[in-house]
């Protein structure tokens, strides 16, 4: 069956986000469009020594408000976060009134790392106390596909219920592959996306080692400056993004209106270093050419491109080649934003916290900006919408994520006619 | 039976299954009536082991199923009895 066909589309029908800049996705986004920044001083102490300070975390925002006290204790805070952006997702997608068999509905989710802040706490329980100062509760707790499992055990979903881990782009391909198994046939819908909360001392000493995270303590609403030419790193962040996924028939047949469709995805990978980007940026060419080529859309038809956009010296260099390589002269009219400029790195949730704004992108015809791009790096000479939104009736975007260990995946939206 | 041990007790099983202590009687089943479910268990038998300075073996938990029974049990643990 050809993928143009109406039984092949796939489209989303529910969102849900919790983010540094809003508890649910239409108040992010419309942070984003304000270009407001939600990175901060870190909401918890620090080492004399620790280099980075700052963090773009969820604030104001507990698990035990949803799950109640005795439930939220039993997981790590980025199963909190699934469940919670997910039961926004399933309440948008008016999934709890369809009375559709609850064995056709998956869960996919990308997670990077899972519960560090239960396994730090577990640790130092035990460096004190022994093994015996262990809980059972840790380790239910932290393995990362409990965001998956928990989020099936709270909306009654009984398909296959896995957990994709590609660093930085882990959601970015559970929300691909979550298209392909619709394609197939044998689910209603597959409810994707993903979730991190990496935000502890432990987590951000561990990317500051490596060098990857901004320093700029003193001024952290202006540290991530994805292509600008004083960069010096991304800004940890946390959240979750939830996507219903369906085929455009069983949407309408429900009477949903869905958000956008998504109709292509590819993943590739560098082969090539444990951390840094292809330099030429061919694997995230490659991509970005496979999901084109899914979608049966030539380059000229992208009118967006909602980047990866880390603000690491590397990947913006790395990026910005791959771009041009898979778009040819087409890149120049491209309108490209980083939302990370913003909201900082969601690890595993950024792929589909990104896809969320750009799916909003096109449902309100507004790019939000790349914030603090003042002084493009002579290297990224594309249009990165710096300094404030811009509006336009946008019908095809692309998503890019990439991740460590050379993990690329790319999707496109195109609009619902 | 020491009325300061009942009170350890209700307060470590409140604190940790999120319940009222007031609603806990030596009749309440941390099973049947709190739907405390073998992780719970684990989790209080753990607490409760800090909490009193004892250790208290897996194999004991059933002997620890009502809020009366765990006061028994503990009561005689803290004399050395058991």
């Amino acid at each position: 069956m050809s993928p143009d066909s109406v039984d092949q589309r796939v489209v989303i029908s529910g969102i849900g986000a919790i983010t540094p800049l809003g508890h649910d996705a239409e108040s992010s986004f419309a942070g984003l469009v304000q270009g407001e920044s939600g990175v901060a001083a870190t909401g918890f102490d620090l080492h004399a020594d620790s280099e980075c300070r700052i963090a773009a975390e969820v604030r104001n925002w507990q698990g035990e408000e949803i799950l109640g006290r005795r439930a939220a204790r039993r997981f790590s805070r980025f199963v909190h976060l699934a469940v919670g952006a997910a039961r926004q997702a399933a309440a948008d997608a008016k999934l709890d009134d369809s009375g559709e068999p609850r064995e056709r509905i998956g869960v996919l989710l990308g997670v990077g790392l899972g519960g560090l802040d239960t396994l730090y706490d577990s640790f130092d329980r035990m460096a004190r106390g022994g093994p015996r100062a262990g809980s059972p509760l840790d380790i239910p707790a932290l393995i990362p596909n409990m965001a998956a499992a928990q989020v099936a055990i709270d909306l009654n979903a009984r398909g296959p219920c896995y957990t994709i881990a590609a660093s930085c782009a882990s959601s970015a391909h559970a929300i691909g592959e979550a298209v392909e198994k619709l394609r197939q046939g044998s689910l209603d819908q597959v409810i994707t996306g993903g979730s991190e909360a990496i935000v502890t001392p432990q987590g951000l000493a561990g990317f500051e080692r490596l060098g990857a995270l901004s320093r700029n303590n003193a001024q952290p609403d202006r540290a991530c400056r994805p292509f600008d030419r004083d960069r010096d790193g991304f800004v940890l962040g946390e959240g979750a993004g939830v996507l219903i996924l369906e085929r455009l028939e069983t949407a309408r047949g429900r009477g949903v209106t869905p958000y956008a469709e998504v109709a292509g995805y590819a993943a590739t990978a560098d082969a090539l270093h444990q951390t840094q980007p292809a330099a030429d940026g061919d694997g995230a060419a490659r991509a970005i050419i496979g999901a084109l080529r899914a979608a049966r859309l030539p380059p000229e038809a992208i009118e967006y491109v909602n980047a990866h956009g880390t603000g690491t010296l590397q990947n913006d260099i790395a990026e910005t080649r791959a771009i041009k390589r898979a778009f040819g002269s087409h890149a120049a009219n491209l309108w490209i934003s980083s939302n990370k400029s913003m909201i900082g790195h969601l690890i595993g949730a950024a792929g589909a916290v990104e896809l969320i704004f750009t799916a909003l992108s096109l449902k309100h015809g507004i790019v939000p900006p790349t914030r603090n791009l003042e002084n493009p790096d002579p290297e990224c000479d594309l249009d990165y919408v710096p300094g404030s939104a811009r509006t336009r009736r946008i019908s095809t975007a692309i998503s890019n994520s990439f991740g460590f260990g050379g993990h690329n995946a790319v999707l496109v939206l195109r609009a619902c006619s | 039976m020491d009325p300061e041990i009942r009170a350890r007790i209700i307060g470590v099983i409140a604190d940790r299954l999120d319940v009222r202590p007031e609603a806990l009687t030596p009749e309440t089943s941390l099973v049947d009536d709190l739907e405390a479910d073998s992780l719970d268990l684990a989790d209080l038998a753990l607490t409760l082991e800090e909490h009193f300075a004892i250790r208290i073996p897996e194999e004991d938990i059933p002997q620890m199923l009502t809020i009366g029974a765990a006061e028994i049990y503990l009561s005689k643990r803290l004399e050395g009895h058991a």
